[in-house]
């Protein structure tokens, strides 16, 4: 799809319109966690900034990083198919799976932390919204890099090319999906307040 | 410019304004001027998402109405919650 284009013509969402409604429900649901999280930090302002202080930031931007620079190849992936280079989008694929086990791995390391230093679901209200909020997104990125992981799988069989890529833009959407809720998650759980 | 330049331009921006997120988190602001160059910051990285990496640049302004709409109503949510409570006690 190329930004030159002169066309005022708006142009078909990317993917499955069924993928886009599935994308919004996605974000009501996170919706719901995050206005658990803004009203109970509303009523408890001084636990939440103490309990924000056991966490750290400079993890909290690693993840980002590793999550952004995931969604970043999985958008070159989606470029690579429209092009029929399916197995450079396989490769691409691979290395935003890598990529993502950034944030993985140190979510992982931050929740066992937390765990050993007893600051568990049951420790305060901002820790069970904490592990609430944050383990509801985690789980959502085990799925999304399933989701990749069978994109990747398909595009090394040549399973998508220029003409069939609708269901290689559904995948990659709801991954940047899942971007964009962190995008909103993080600040309000690692610096704000 | 070619669609995977715009994603590496996309990308970088999101990388400094994630950078420049938690610099401002951790800046001696006062919480007012802290929640809302965050939130900004925080739109401003939904965008590039949401135009960038999910390509809605391209598509019918409802569309991009609706996504846009996630992260304003979200970040409109966060700061009232924190700020009601703020100018309420000052």
């Amino acid at each position: 799809m190329s930004t030159s284009s002169k066309s005022t013509t708006p142009q078909a969402l990317p993917g499955d319109l069924a993928m886009w409604i599935f994308i919004l429900a996605e974000l009501a649901a996170f919706t719901l966690f995050i206005l658990a999280f803004t009203v109970t930090q509303m009523l408890y302002p001084d636990l939440f900034a103490a309990g924000r202080a056991e966490l750290d930031p400079s993890t909290g931007f690693a993840m980002t990083v590793g999550l952004l620079s995931s969604g970043f190849l999985a958008a070159l992936a989606v470029e690579r198919v429209r092009v029929n280079q399916a197995r450079q989008a396989a490769l691409l694929l691979v290395a935003a799976i890598a990529s993502a086990m950034v944030y993985v791995v140190l979510k992982l390391s931050e929740y066992t932390h937390l765990a050993h230093a007893g600051f568990d679901l049951e420790y305060n209200m901002f820790f069970t919204l904490y592990w609430l909020l944050t383990l509801f997104h985690f789980l959502h990125v085990w799925l999304g890099l399933l989701v990749l992981a069978f994109l990747a799988w398909r595009c090394m069989r040549l399973g998508f090319n220029a003409e069939n890529r609708s269901g290689m833009e559904s995948g990659v959407m709801y991954w940047h999906m899942i971007d964009l809720a962190w995008v909103i998650i993080f600040p309000l759980v690692y610096l704000l307040g | 410019m070619s669609n995977s330049k715009v994603l590496f331009f996309c990308w970088l921006a999101l990388v400094v304004a994630t950078a420049v997120t938690v610099y401002l988190g951790g800046s001696a602001m006062t919480l007012a001027g802290q929640v809302a160059a965050v939130l900004i910051v925080a739109i401003i990285k939904s965008g590039l998402i949401i135009d960038g990496f999910m390509e809605l640049r391209h598509t019918e302004r409802r569309w991009r109405v609706i996504m846009y709409g996630w992260p304003l109503a979200m970040s409109l949510i966060i700061a009232a919650t924190l700020l009601i409570p703020y100018f309420m006690a000052s």
